[in-house]
């Protein structure tokens, strides 16, 4: 039984010639005999802000490892702006930034060292670096704090240092894993912004989250996975509009609204999924 | 398990251990548990053949004197133990906010604390004692089960003294710098008593004579080392004498009472400075406002060096940890320039620790990178990255062990050649080994990093011993000897060759760094 329900979205005809942001054909990944990724296609056309949102254990991780080069896939193939991951690593990875979800720093560099020693990777000159490091870290609120070990620093803090690193590099495309976990509501809302900043510049964003409502309110496409494959895809309206007549039932389960015009992107993805199980 | 009221003493005191012990022997604490008891009831044989000959009533001096030294050293690994421990009490929050929330009282927490350090402190050496007081009851010796009394409050102290050091630490230091310097006098503890052994090999004849005779002087009676001198006061106890029996118990039983019932508020301070704002005050270095990016573009190179040093730099207890090997070499390094016919030995001896540390140093910058998803998105050769780690892993040890060099080419051009060559590849088949073995670590926990595969810690091992043992027949040369250097260096590649073969499929799989 085929579960998915994509929808082909217009692509900007600015971009229509231009290779996607990401481009995921037939991935394939199993662990022992379990499929965590599952024969999954997915394209995102460049300057897009696409959330990719699942139930737990969905493949959300495993699929953006892979992609960032981290896990090498079974089968199938992972492209970043036409640059494949397996094959041609150095030059995808020169355009990508990942961002984990729970981002592993260095406890004994101080702030400015650990975006020193990042932009060192991604070969970035000290003369382009260090006025990119200065104002991420005032943008982020850790200017003040450039003088203190990581170690130091709170949950919070610390995943906002990891998204200075992210984007010291300047990254066509950014892939961010749960990126607000741990921050306050006024840095949640820093973040957010930086992000729109950085759709407005033509760069892609791909983000998972398990707040719906901000993949609501920022995301241009939603993809939902389940079971390591794709089973919906569209802007939030069109998910409406698959979700309105196949599962009025589930999704009134969670909301009154669902399968309405107005119903949630909560109501539309418990519906999805649960009429996908 | 016995079961306990809920809350009570008892029932605290088994969670203690139970968490203790579990990190001890993990999955495999039953075989632990029974290989110790083997060892006990061993132990029974041991004590019947050594008590049968003894003359417990009238022990001679130099025994008491033996046994009492001996006595010491036990009390000295207990304290460096108990140090490093109350550390770990103090600051490895476990479940310490779980008790401190609940009901029970903060004195008792810190109690128990106290008590299940001062159970871990004295568990081994019991073990090693016990036994000569089973064993004196049917050997005429009743005496012998103060022995009993004697290391619980020995016990007791230590772990208390442990205590007491650390919480003044944190009154004096603060909570953060406390539990480094804690932690490094604990090792420097534990690795004095080698030293101490080794007095014989790093002091001059002369020096060693004067020092026998100032102690034999100070046996004989009436002096501080005689055979009735309180500083036997500890092995007194174990036989059962009164009066050194009571001053240990209430040293040890009084001193715990005071410590857990005078310094629980510093410890309750000291934990909540371990965990909120005064580590971040702490962590403040000397201020540099100006950034220092490097003008222009810089070399990857440096830039992978440069933070593998101040990470392994700004670690005072990875330091500790690692350079403590470089202790050991000290009664090496004595032994070089006290008597050059020692350097058959020594210069082995050099190659064995250079390879040890540089599969140490290797292992924290390669196998222990504290942020591999990052490594592994950046563009560039994952090997490339690898291969400089290792050389940041290397230079350190190639600098410190460069002094010998020097004196060697003093005394024979040839050594200094061999030295180099099988330094050179001792280190570097300790990198090598890193590389072609992908594997994760946690530079914490670096104490546990022999914990991972048994095959590859034998692999470093036929390494480190292989090019040692090539230097040392390298040196019998023209003697017909010196072929065995073939084989020895046939061991020695057999890391590197061991690595690559047991690495595949961890290279394949792709494991990040």
């Amino acid at each position: 039984m085929n579960d998915s329900h994509e929808v082909s979205t217009p692509i900007p005809t600015t971009f229509s010639r231009a290779p996607a942001a990401l481009a995921i054909k037939g991935l394939v990944k199993h662990f022992g005999g379990k499929y965590a990724v599952d024969n999954l296609d997915l394209t995102i056309p460049q300057g897009e802000f696409h959330a990719l949102l699942g139930p737990n254990g969905a493949g959300k991780t495993t699929t953006l490892r892979i992609v960032a080069g981290l896990l090498k896939a079974d089968a199938g193939s992972a492209a970043i702006l036409g640059h494949n991951i397996a094959t041609d690593a150095i030059a995808a990875k020169r355009l990508l930034a990942f961002l984990p979800d729970d981002p592993l720093l260095y406890g004994k560099l101080k702030p400015l060292e650990y975006l020193e020693f990042v932009a060192g990777l991604w070969s970035v000159d000290g003369d382009t670096a260090a006025p990119r490091a200065e104002e991420l870290l005032k943008w982020l609120d850790l200017w003040n704090n450039t003088n203190e070990l990581i170690e130091g620093f709170s949950r919070g803090m610390r995943q906002k240092l990891a998204l200075a690193g992210a984007l010291i590099h300047d990254p066509k495309v950014l892939i961010l894993d749960e990126p607000l976990t741990g921050l306050d509501a006024a840095a949640a809302r820093q973040v957010k912004d930086l992000l729109i900043e950085r759709v407005k510049q033509g760069n892609t964003i791909v983000l998972t989250t398990h707040i719906l409502e901000m993949a609501e309110r920022l995301a241009e496409r939603i993809s939902i996975i389940q079971k390591g494959k794709i089973i919906a895809q569209g802007t939030l309206d069109e998910l409406r509009a698959l979700a309105s007549p196949r599962s009025t039932d589930a999704a009134q389960a969670g909301s009154n609204n669902g399968g309405t015009r107005d119903a949630t992107l909560e109501d539309v993805f418990l519906g999805l999924t649960s009429t996908s199980t | 398990m016995p079961r306990f009221k809920v809350a009570s003493w008892p029932w605290l005191l088994r969670h203690e251990l139970r968490l203790q012990w579990r990190g001890i022997g993990g999955a495999r604490l039953w075989l632990v548990a029974v290989f110790g008891g083997l060892l006990w009831l061993a132990a029974h044989a041991a004590a019947w053949g050594l008590l049968r000959g003894l003359d417990m009533v009238s022990l001679p001096s130099a025994a008491t004197i033996l046994f009492g030294a001996g006595t010491w050293l036990i009390i000295s690994l207990m304290f460096s133990q108990a140090i490093i421990l109350s550390v770990s009490a103090l600051f490895d929050r476990g479940d310490l906010d779980l008790l401190l929330s609940s009901p029970l009282s903060p004195r008792t927490v810190f109690t128990i604390r106290g008590l299940g350090i001062a159970v871990s402190c004295i568990t081994i050496y019991f073990m090693m004692v016990t036994p000569f007081a089973h064993v004196g009851v049917f050997t005429g010796h009743a005496k012998l089960l103060a022995i009993y009394p004697a290391i619980i409050s020995i016990g007791l102290l230590v772990a208390s003294l442990g205590m007491l050091l650390t919480l003044t630490l944190v009154r004096l230091i603060g909570a953060r710098r406390a539990r480094v310097a804690a932690q490094l006098i604990g090792a420097l503890v534990g690795a004095t008593i080698f030293l101490m052994s080794q007095i014989q090999n790093m002091l001059g004849r002369e020096t060693r004579d004067h020092i026998m005779a100032t102690m034999k002087h100070a046996a004989e009676p009436g002096g501080v080392l005689a055979a009735d001198s309180f500083i036997w006061f500890p092995f007194r106890a174990f036989l059962g004498e009164p009066v050194p029996l009571l001053s240990v118990l209430i040293l040890g039983v009084g001193g715990f009472f005071l410590v857990t019932h005078l310094t629980y508020k510093r410890f309750l301070s000291g934990t909540q400075e371990s965990v909120t704002g005064s580590a971040n005050k702490l962590a403040v270095l000397p201020a540099t406002t100006a950034l220092h990016f490097q003008r222009g573009r810089g070399s990857f190179a440096r830039t992978v060096l440069v933070k593998e040093w101040r990470l392994i730099w700004r670690d005072p207890q990875l330091i500790a940890q690692t350079f403590l090997q470089m202790l050991y070499l000290l009664p090496l390094v004595f032994l070089v320039f006290r008597n050059s016919d020692a350097v058959g030995y020594v210069l082995p001896g050099a190659i064995l620790l250079a390879s040890t540390l540089a599969g140490s140093l290797a292992w924290i910058t390669v196998a222990a990178e504290d942020a591999p998803e990052l490594i592994g998105c950046a563009p560039v050769s994952l090997l490339r990255i690898r291969w400089l780690k290792v050389l940041a892993a290397l230079i350190p040890v190639w600098l410190f062990v460069s002094p010998i060099l020097p004196f060697l080419l003093t005394k024979n051009i040839a050594w200094a050649a061999i030295f180099l060559f099988c330094l050179a590849g001792c280190t570097i088949s300790a990198g090598v080994i890193q590389i072609w073995y992908p594997r994760t670590g946690d530079r914490k926990n670096m104490k546990k990093r022999g914990q991972g595969s048994m095959l590859i810690n034998l692999v470093e091992g036929f390494s480190a011993f292989g090019w040692s043992g090539a230097a040392y027949a390298l040196m019998q040369w023209p003697s017909p000897w010196a072929w065995l250097a073939l084989v020895a260096l046939l061991f020695a590649l057999l890391g590197p060759a061991g690595a690559w073969l047991l690495g595949k499929s961890r290279r394949e799989q792709g494991v990040l760094v």
